[in-house]
């Protein structure tokens, strides 16, 4: 065959194909046979999606750009704060802190929510100077509940506004933030403590009115002697007093830091609280035992309370420092060329060099199937008379062919074509193995000398003998039937007899049969 | 479009680059950009892969197990040296090897692809399509198209009896009684005359050709008859999709007719193939030429096992329009009680009154390992159902037989020199 010149393509399509096959197989459709567009060879065939897919693309594309834009619109409008969010002073639910707020307001106290902790409070400039010394005038308390999204200038800020007479309320702040406070206080993991009612053992007269509570202990406090050991102080210029209360010294769940010094009373110094826990402030906490008084007695003691939530943390938060704080700039963008490199190695592993081939295969079934099938039935529905007629009635036509005895000798009209005269295998069997005949003829017949033809049991079964010979009558399934009768006006329904009631016996018949096949075969 | 390793490579390579860079960010872009210039770049220079053409050459048929090579060649028609990956996909039973080619092409030239086939499986194979990649030549990106290149390989049946030709090919010597042993060979038809010797049969005395003799006296010789016709029908029903061994029955059957068919040339006889199931599928008609096993090789090659029941009576009518004279009609099919009992003996008559019937069934010896097992309760009950399958065949075989019938019942190790002794047994006793 003259192989293809490349440049003239058109007129000489054919002559790249085997004149076995001419324009057969898979390219006779979209193969050679199509006319050649433009500069392309005769073998090319057009690959990649067609108008169709791209269409079909299309359209998927869009309705999914749709569902997504409708998820987000949803999720945008149902994603409003309206549920019961933990220490939510404006949630009635059990665990918003509306009671409380209410109840303040009603004493007279101006409540108001804040996002983060107002910036005119926390300025460290000559107006802090000016506030504090006029004393209670610009004094209010400020609650923060997740202090530790602070950030640790922001926690001392706090400190020096308790400072100058204002209250600051820290909800369960953990062991960074209260590290930050550099107070002489110090949290204590509180994972062995049970919750429950607590008295306040110590001498606050908030606690004390209060008397049993049920203040919560998800951080607990103690003293911290060593930073008044290295003599750091947090207030510059007044000593420090600290109030443990609910709880042992050692892991109090309330602690009441108030700054002492000259010219202040308890009137007019501000302070700072640690609760171990804001659960007795929520709605569903306030009305057990002390939990509203207790409540009352460290947030009312100013006219103005700003409740802050902290909704992010803040640039450098002390419980949000992470790893990514701490590695260089470069490996992020190192990083983000990885994930380019991923990409680009995908996109070199998923390219395949054409699609699989498939091929329709023919039908491959052992031929031995539906016997080992038959034989799992015969298991499941114990027939063992049946197994047991057969097992034999096979050995009585392999001994006879060994032994050389005529099968359809003296043939007579009840017998298959195959089956052995009974007295003379026996016979023959027993010569040859030197076994009794008696014992040698109820193996290979069961305790019925009646000739016994090929098995057959059950209706559906290959009970047509076209040997001729009338149709055995039907019989209950499990049993055996001679399918040609019996000699000799015997019972036309000849049961083998053996004790095959149970599959032990059965197997011990098999053995027994294969072992009288290996003693014939031995000569 | 595709990428390479290479590229992956130069991207993971940036990643160092611009970790260590004191401007992460701006390196990031500049060597993403200068990556993607450069792929660009190569893909541009990359030959068009419409540009080139292929076309093969080679055999077109083969016997099963012969590995086949198969010449492709790509001709480059562009302007550019194309430095491609070729895959040549074949349906996977056609054992392609390699699966994928590299080859370099310059302008305007031609190269010469080898790919291997093994088949595993008897019928036409056909390639599906031939994928080429073009590289640039920097190897970092390179286009991808698709070429067509028919063919179509017929794989032919094994032949694998075809060993025990030489024995079966002996054993006909001895029946034409060209081999020198006592008396001469068997059949009826007249060969030649020759003078008397002792032991021969007085019989065989031509006593007027004796007459005519002088002072010695003449017998005929007789050879078998020769011109006689034979018919290979195989079953290609569902029975004969069942495995023995690794093989479906219609490949040991294939196997045997094969066998038949060249020992019947040699002998002088004229053979036929028909193969059917619901109804026939192939025909070849009687010949004795030395081209009929090819033309048989090539007729089976594509036939698969059909699942539905054999019609027999379709078969003996074909048969009987076919052969005008007395024929051996040798069907290959498996004993089953129930095809062969509603189907075939009821055909049987019309057949055997007028050609010699044999049937060559194939016997599954896992029939006779299951007899044997006596282990466990399983295996008992197997064992009972294979005993029972056995007699069931024999059974059958006695049927047949009594209606005149030739049975031959062998496993797949003797299958073929079974069939093909009974044949020459036939032959002998000039039953044909």
């Amino acid at each position: 065959m003259p192989p293809t010149t490349p440049r003239r393509s058109g007129h000489d399509r054919a002559t790249g194909q085997p004149a076995a096959a001419p324009g057969a197989g898979p390219g006779s459709t979209d193969g050679p046979n199509r006319p050649a567009a433009g500069v392309g060879s005769p073998t090319h065939v057009r690959s990649g999606p067609g108008a169709t897919t791209v269409r079909a693309a299309l359209r998927l594309a869009a309705v999914l750009a749709t569902v997504v834009t409708v998820y987000a619109v949803l999720a945008a409008v149902a994603s409003r704060p309206s549920g019961d969010r933990y220490l939510d002073i404006g949630s009635p639910g059990p665990h918003g802190t509306l009671a409380v707020a209410e109840i303040l307001r009603e004493r007279g106290v101006t409540v108001s929510a804040q996002q983060s902790v107002p910036a005119e409070l926390t300025d460290t400039g000559p107006a802090a100077e000016g506030r504090r010394s006029a004393g209670a005038d610009g004094s209010r308390t400020v609650v923060v509940t997740d202090p530790d999204l602070l950030s640790p200038a922001d926690l001392q800020a706090l400190v020096n506004l308790a400072d100058t007479g204002s209250d600051v309320v820290l909800v369960a702040p953990f062991e960074a933030a209260v590290a930050a406070l550099e107070m002489p206080v110090a949290a204590v993991p509180a994972a062995a403590f049970a919750d429950g009612q607590v008295q306040p053992r110590c001498g606050l007269p908030e606690a004390t009115v209060a008397g049993t509570t049920t203040i919560g202990a998800d951080v607990r406090f103690t003293r911290a002697d060593d930073i008044l050991r290295s003599g750091h102080e947090g207030w510059s210029g007044n000593g420090i007093e600290l109030e443990l209360c609910y709880g042992f010294p050692d892991a109090a769940r309330l602690a009441v830091l108030t700054p002492t010094g000259p010219g202040l009373t308890e009137q007019t110094s501000g302070r700072l609280v640690l609760l171990g826990s804001g659960d007795f402030l929520t709605n569903g906490a306030l009305d057990e035992s002390g939990n509203a008084a207790l409540a009352v007695g460290l947030l009312a003691r100013h006219t103005q309370l700003d409740w802050v939530t902290p909704a992010v943390a803040s640039e450098g938060a002390v419980g949000g420092q992470s790893l990514a704080d701490l590695l260089p700039d470069g490996f992020w963008v190192g990083f983000l060329q990885a994930l380019v490199a991923l990409v680009v190695f995908a996109l070199w592993q998923g390219r395949r060099l054409g699609p699989p081939v498939t091929e329709p295969l023919p039908v491959v079934v052992r031929s031995a199937e539906t016997v080992e099938g038959r034989g799992r039935l015969y298991a499941a529905a114990r027939a063992r008379e049946g197994a047991a007629a057969a097992l034999r009635a096979g050995l009585r036509v392999r001994l006879a062919d060994r032994l050389g005895i005529q099968h359809g000798a003296p043939a007579g009209p009840a017998r298959p074509p195959h089956e052995p005269e009974p007295t003379v295998l026996v016979a023959a069997v027993a010569e040859q193995t030197g076994r009794s005949p008696i014992e040698i003829r109820s193996l290979l017949y069961g305790s019925d000398i009646a000739p016994t033809g090929h098995p057959s049991w059950g209706p559906g079964s290959h009970q047509h003998t076209p040997g001729g010979g009338a149709a055995p009558p039907p019989h209950g399934t499990g049993q055996y039937i001679g399918p040609t009768g019996t000699v000799a006006g015997a019972a036309t329904s000849a049961e083998a007899a053996p004790a095959t009631d149970s599959d032990i016996t059965l197997v011990r018949l098999a053995g027994e049969l294969h072992e009288l096949d290996r003693q014939v075969g031995r000569r | 479009m595709a990428v390479t390793g290479r590229t992956v490579a130069l991207v993971a390579l940036g990643i160092v680059v611009v970790g260590l860079s004191p401007d992460p960010g701006l390196a990031f872009v500049l060597v993403n950009l200068l990556i993607l210039l450069l792929v660009a770049v190569d893909l541009g220079l990359a030959a068009r892969v419409r540009l080139c053409a292929f076309s093969r050459s080679g055999p077109t048929s083969a016997r099963l197990g012969q590995p086949v090579t198969l010449m492709l060649t790509v001709a480059n028609g562009g302007r550019r040296t194309l430095r491609a990956r070729v895959r040549d996909s074949w349906v996977p039973s056609a054992g392609a090897q390699p699966r994928v080619h590299t080859v370099t092409v310059p302008a305007g030239e031609r190269r010469f692809l080898e790919t291997t086939l093994r088949p595993t499986r008897r019928g036409d194979r056909e390639p599906v399509r031939i994928t080429v990649r073009s590289l640039g030549p920097m190897g970092l990106a390179g286009r991808q198209g698709r070429h067509q290149a028919p063919w179509r390989l017929r794989v032919l049946p094994p032949f694998l009896s075809r060993r025990h030709l030489p024995a079966a090919l002996a054993r006909l010597r001895e029946v034409e009684g060209e081999v020198a042993l006592r008396g001469g060979g068997a059949g009826s038809e007249f060969d030649s005359l020759r003078e008397y010797v002792v032991g021969d049969d007085v019989r065989t005395i031509d006593w007027r050709a004796t007459a005519r003799h002088h002072g010695s006296v003449v017998v005929r010789t007789y050879r078998p008859e020769r011109d006689r016709r034979v018919i290979c029908v195989l079953d290609s029903g569902r029975t004969s999709a069942g495995r023995v061994g690794d093989v479906p029955r219609l490949d040991h059957a294939m196997d045997a007719a094969l066998l038949l068919t060249a020992v019947a040339l040699r002998a002088g006889d004229r053979v036929g193939l028909t193969a059917y199931d619901s109804a026939a599928r192939l025909t070849v008609a009687h010949a004795r030429d030395q081209g009929l096993l090819a033309r048989m090789s090539e007729a089976m090659a594509t036939l698969e096992p059909a699942l539905v029941e054999a019609d027999h009576e379709v078969m003996a009518t074909t048969v009987l329009r076919a052969a005008s004279r007395r024929a051996l009609v040798v069907i290959f099919t498996d004993l089953v009680p129930a095809v062969i009992e509603e189907s075939l003996l009821p055909a049987l008559p019309t057949l055997i009154s007028r050609h010699t019937v044999l049937v060559a069934a194939l016997r599954d010896p896992r029939l006779d390992e299951l007899a044997a097992g006596h282990g466990d309760v399983a295996q008992v009950y197997a064992a009972a159902a294979a005993e029972q399958a056995l007699l069931r065949r024999r059974e059958l075989t006695a049927v047949l037989r009594q209606r005149g019938v030739e049975v031959v019942d062998v496993a797949p190790a003797q299958y073929a020199t079974a069939v093909t002794d009974t044949y020459l047994a036939l032959k002998a006793h000039g039953r044909l």
